[in-house]
């Protein structure tokens, strides 16, 4: 069955109409080639019994049969001549003649072994391939005067028949041929537009639905491949549909994860800043703890100590430990006015109170308070450009910057040394820098000195170090005036610590 | 007292509390030695032989070297790893004192600000033990 279904739809249809051929055909042919020899062998009967009532009925058997009724030899010398001129006919096997009872007078040809009893063998039944036909002689009166017996040879009659049937058999062989073949043309030819249409129904499974199948016919298959066309231009626009859906879907799909990952890698950000910021808190808490515990421990300590009645202190050595306690008492102050003061900056919540100042008096002031706290023995040097503008700025926050810078100047210089500032007004905005000589500031950490509790060196020892925050309250002070401070080489040693102000007119700036 | 003075090496990078120190000890009757930095504070505990401090009050905030890695160092030589070591220091978080004790093998972890009258409690604390270790 497996292999009946693999074969072709053509083949078996072929092969179908030639078995149900072959079938008629056959039998056609057997029935007709019985009825062929019949009718021949009827014929052939007719023919024989024709014959052998010609020769029996002639004159001259009935003169010999009667002329020497008494000799015996006569009749017979007579009628065995007469017997081989008949036997000169090819189909007949032999002429025997009998007399009035029924004894053999001439037996003529290859007589048959068996016993006659005077009788025709039946056409329609014969046995053997001798045709046996037996006729009365009669007197001119009636009388039996004796018999006759000639056997025809049908042989030949057989193999024509046969030789008839091979021929029928070949033409049949060659009709199936020839038929084989014009179905298998007028086949291919309507079969045509299936192949057309499996063609096409592949072009369709894999999706490609340009395909056209002709229609040639109104017949059923022309039926089909209209109905084929029309479903291919359907599907054709329901895929395409259908594509442009999953590629709507698949591209918002394809969005929205982006949107995801990108709000992930935004959360993690905002995570990862938000540790860091914690992380800075506590290091920060835990830096202004100890940066507050320091100063506490002086003046709690030498409070304690001043009041030891058993130390015998003298009174120079009380009056330089109330020096102390009243310097880091007010380091103390300074500390947490720093604190306070980056707290309120990093939290938004400083307030510059704006003024129209004379910048250069400004710069003065500050550095004049340094002129006159001068252990170190520093020479200021202030060079200003004659007409600086009046700045609208706060002259408290912007004066804590340059005391910053200064203070910082003042501490990484070394003795008798100068700290230059430098004034100068350009187009919209105003310049200073302050610049000494100090061990000044690697490259890699110009940056950082901006940052929370940031030293340049350790070496510098703790009397004189700061709260850390400095350079980083003096950065958000100026950046809230729109101005900007770095730090660079001085040459061709030490730092200068540059920051502008814009010049503008704006009355009063909040944030 | 027949006893010679005990000797006190007090580090701090800050002069006042050194200052504060010394005047307190020295009333209580010891001799005090100064270092400003852990690498001093190292060279004068293994460099002075006969003058080695019977106790070490350190900060752990210093240059060059900070307290941690002195009291490390120190108590890593077997010459001088039974000189009791008082870390004095504004650094209050459990891990420091962890690292400070442990880590660094310190005797007491003491946070400042402190009373000095409790610190003259550990100082006497510290130098028996040192001499029942004798």
């Amino acid at each position: 069955m497996k292999i009946l279904n693999k074969l072709s739809f053509k083949f078996k249809l072929i092969s179908i109409i030639l078995i149900v051929n072959i079938v008629i055909s056959s039998l056609t042919m057997m029935l007709l080639h019985n009825k062929i020899k019949k009718t021949i062998i009827q014929k052939i009967g007719l023919r024989t019994n024709t014959i052998v009532n010609i020769i029996s009925t002639s004159a001259k058997i009935e003169d010999i049969y009667l002329l020497f009724s008494n000799d015996k030899k006569q009749i017979t010398q007579y009628l065995e001549r007469y017997s081989k001129e008949i036997l000169n006919e090819p189909e007949i096997e032999y002429v025997a003649f009998y007399g009035k009872n029924e004894e053999a007078l001439s037996l003529v040809g290859s007589l048959p072994d068996k016993k006659f009893n005077f009788e025709s063998d039946d056409i329609n039944n014969l046995n053997n391939s001798t045709y046996n036909v037996s006729k009365d002689i009669f007197s001119e009166e009636g009388n039996i005067i004796g018999h006759i017996m000639v056997g025809f040879s049908i042989q030949n009659i057989d193999s024509a028949l046969k030789e008839n049937a091979n021929i029928s058999f070949k033409l049949l062989i060659f009709s199936f041929l020839i038929i084989s073949l014009i179905i298998y043309v007028v086949l291919t030819y309507f079969l045509k537009p299936l192949q057309l249409l499996y063609q096409a129904s592949t072009n369709v499974v894999n999706k490609n639905f340009d395909c056209y199948v002709p229609v040639s016919s109104n017949d059923e298959i022309g039926k089909i491949s209209e109905q084929f066309n029309i479903m291919v231009k359907e599907l054709k626009s329901f895929y395409s549909g259908l594509e442009k859906k999953v590629k709507a879907a698949t591209s918002e799909l394809h969005v929205s994860n982006k949107e995801l990952q990108e709000q992930t890698i935004k959360l993690m950000k905002i995570n990862l800043q938000l540790k860091e910021m914690d992380e800075k808190k506590s290091e920060f808490v835990s830096v202004v703890a100890h940066d507050l515990r320091t100063p506490l421990t002086s003046i709690l300590g030498f409070a304690e100590t001043i009041m030891k009645t058993e130390l015998k202190l003298t009174e120079e050595q009380k009056s330089k430990y109330l020096i102390i306690i009243q310097q880091e008492s007010r380091r103390l102050g300074r500390l947490i006015s720093d604190f306070l003061d980056l707290s309120k900056i990093e939290e938004g919540r400083i307030h510059l109170k704006f003024k129209k100042v004379n910048f250069n008096e400004l710069v003065e002031r500050t550095v004049e308070t340094f002129r006159i706290n001068n252990n170190k023995n520093i020479n200021f040097v202030i060079e200003t450009d004659s007409n600086i503008a009046e700045i609208n700025l706060d002259p408290d926050r912007i004066s804590q910057v340059l005391q910053n810078i200064l203070s910082n100047a003042m501490k990484y210089s070394p003795s008798n040394s100068a700290i230059n500032i430098l004034l100068k007004q350009y187009y919209n905005f105003v310049k200073i820098s302050v610049s000494d000589f100090g061990m000044g500031i690697p490259n890699e950490e110009k940056e950082k000195v901006f940052q929370k509790f940031y030293r340049i060196d350790n070496d510098i020892s703790r009397k004189e170090r700061g709260s850390g925050l400095g350079l980083t309250i003096s950065k958000a002070i100026i950046e809230l005036h729109c101005g900007r401070i770095w730090v660079e080489d001085n040459i061709p040693n030490g730092s200068v610590f540059i920051f502008t102000l814009p010049i503008r007119n704006f009355d009063e700036y909040k944030i | 007292m027949e006893n010679e003075k005990s000797r006190i090496l007090v580090v701090d990078d800050d002069p006042k509390i050194v200052e504060l120190l010394r005047v307190n000890l020295e009333a209580g009757n010891y001799t005090v030695d100064v270092a400003y930095d852990g690498e001093s504070a190292l060279e004068k505990v293994w460099n002075q032989g006969y003058n080695r401090p019977d106790l070490i009050i350190l900060d752990l905030i210093l240059p060059k070297l900070d307290g941690y890695k002195v009291a490390k160092k120190i108590k890593e030589k077997k010459e001088i790893s039974n000189i009791p070591i008082i870390m004095l220091t504004g650094k209050d978080k459990p891990l420091d004192k962890i690292e400070g004790l442990i880590s660094s093998e310190a005797d007491y972890y003491l946070t400042k600000p402190i009373d000095i009258s409790d610190l003259m409690i550990y100082v006497i604390k510290a130098l028996s033990k040192k001499n029942n270790i004798k």
